[in-house]
């Protein structure tokens, strides 16, 4: 019930069309690169659209927890005895529903572009990016339990352009992190192993999310309403 | 009768001994130190406080929307998580009317209602008495401040609650209206108002609460400030309470 009034909320306040269009906007770019450089390679191009998107999406998410909190929303569900971690999940799946419908929309579009290679193992990486877009998610969660609307889309954003910037400038090198599906994505041609590479990379983002999903569950218990 | 702490709400009985329906003990939190407070059932209390913030977050530490730095709040018996989850027990009103603007008021009160498990026979005369029938089907963000705050009044009292918090709720609308709409004819439902314009509040409330320096300085009957000659007016509650604390002081030595 409380994902079916998120999900109404996104979609009349265009919410749900920003987390599509961010996706789509990678697709967007690619497109771009190529009418300047007609034999641009389309995935690096993608990952790093799609890592500005996971910012986006961080940002947002963040932000309408936080307002969905200050603007008295969630004491309202609270107050009817819907239960707080059940205010929290039913954002989830509301921002996760656009975030998986426009990542395949965009990796579809990624994989016309590609033209070539394993379908397996594109598919394989498009499912790691979507655990990162997941850490993304849970990121922004957790900012919105606890910080007001503004300050929690400025941290998530700037903590997963940090996090994007550490694994593009290879600081992070070697090490399991969220973001290493979208970086797996951007060298998908040249992996020997991508099957397992994606599958270690989005083991990780899935692990990170889960963990960061349940300190949001904690904390919200004790935030302000 | 039974022993348990919810026979408190539902015993004819134990009501004609004016049990606690609100009991804050030592509570400190934002603004709040060390309250003591103890609302008996039916009181209809006003409650005001220097800065205006206190009064609001002693409403919502009774309402579990947020916690407590310490003490501790019984509404009967039981902590208001307890008391959430049960639903329908203890309703609040802030100054923000929480509901979608995409909403309709009947809308607002079935999804209520849904909550709760309540039959949908008790949204129409809900809708009547709050005089939302007109813009029923309506979206809210057509109507105004005014309607929204209605309607989250409709949503509250929907439920029957035995403790009603109402912070600021109804300050867009007018008057008469909101005289006629906090004036129910429900004796055994406890009420906290915090209002930032006690005079609104003529005819509504029963007994007054003054919070000073996040402790409470006065908690005294309407009645008592019309005996003193003063009017229902920050100055005049405070006026009572410094006329008090005097004689409390002596009292105390």
């Amino acid at each position: 019930m409380v994902a079916g009034l998120a999900l109404r909320e996104l979609w009349i306040s265009f919410r749900l069309l920003a987390v599509i269009g961010s996706l789509l906007a990678a697709g967007v770019a690619i497109m771009l690169v190529r009418l300047v450089d007609p034999i641009a390679a389309p995935l690096p191009w993608l990952a790093a659209g799609v890592a500005v998107a996971a910012a986006f999406v961080a940002g947002l998410s963040a932000w309408s927890f936080s307002a969905e909190r200050r603007r008295g929303a969630a004491a309202w569900l609270v107050g009817r005895s819907v239960p707080r971690g059940s205010v929290l999940f039913g954002w989830l799946l509301a921002l996760a529903a656009p975030l998986v419908a426009g990542l395949v929309l965009v990796a579809a579009f990624g994989w016309l572009l590609q033209g070539a290679g394993s379908p397996a193992a594109y598919a394989a990486a498009a499912g790691a990016v979507l655990a990162d877009l997941f850490v993304a998610l849970a990121t922004g969660l957790l900012l919105g339990t606890v910080l007001a609307p503004a300050p929690a889309a400025l941290v998530a954003v700037l903590l997963l352009a940090a996090l994007a910037a550490a694994g593009g400038v290879g600081i992070a090198a070697g090490m399991p992190l969220p973001g290493d599906g979208l970086r797996l994505l951007a060298e998908l041609p040249a992996r020997q192993q991508p099957l397992s590479d994606a599958l270690s990379a989005a083991g990780t983002s899935i692990l990170v999310a889960a963990v960061l999903l349940g300190v949001a569950r904690l904390a919200v218990e004790r935030s302000e309403l | 009768m039974s022993s348990t702490p919810e026979a408190l709400w539902t015993d004819p009985a134990a009501r004609r001994l004016r049990p606690a329906a609100v009991l804050c003990r030592a509570l400190r939190g934002t603004g709040l130190d060390a309250v003591d407070l103890a609302v008996p059932v039916g009181w209809r209390l006003l409650v005001v406080s220097r800065p205006d913030a206190a009064a609001s977050e002693l409403l919502r530490l009774i309402g579990g929307l947020a916690r407590p730095r310490s003490g501790s709040v019984r509404l009967a018996g039981l902590d208001p998580i307890a008391t959430q989850r049960a639903g329908g027990l203890v309703s609040y009103v802030g100054p923000q009317a929480g509901l979608y603007g995409w909403m309709t008021p009947r809308e607002a009160l079935q999804l209520s209602a849904r909550l709760v498990a309540l039959p949908q026979n008790r949204i129409e005369p809900v809708l009547r008495s709050h005089g939302l029938l007109a813009t029923a089907d309506r979206p809210m963000r057509r109507g105004g401040a005014a309607e929204r705050q209605r309607v989250a009044l409709a949503t509250a009292v929907l439920t029957d609650p035995e403790v009603l918090l109402l912070d600021d709720a109804l300050s867009a609308v007018d008057l008469a209206d909101r005289r006629a709409l906090l004036t129910d004819d429900t004796p055994r439902r406890t009420v906290l108002l915090v209002s930032r314009f006690p005079a609104r509040e003529v005819g509504i409330c029963s007994h007054v609460a003054l919070l000073r320096h996040g402790r409470l300085a006065l908690l005294a009957p309407i009645s008592d400030l019309e005996r003193e000659g003063l009017s229902l007016s920050m100055r005049g509650i405070e006026t009572l309470a410094d006329r008090r604390e005097p004689a409390a002081a002596t009292r105390a030595g």
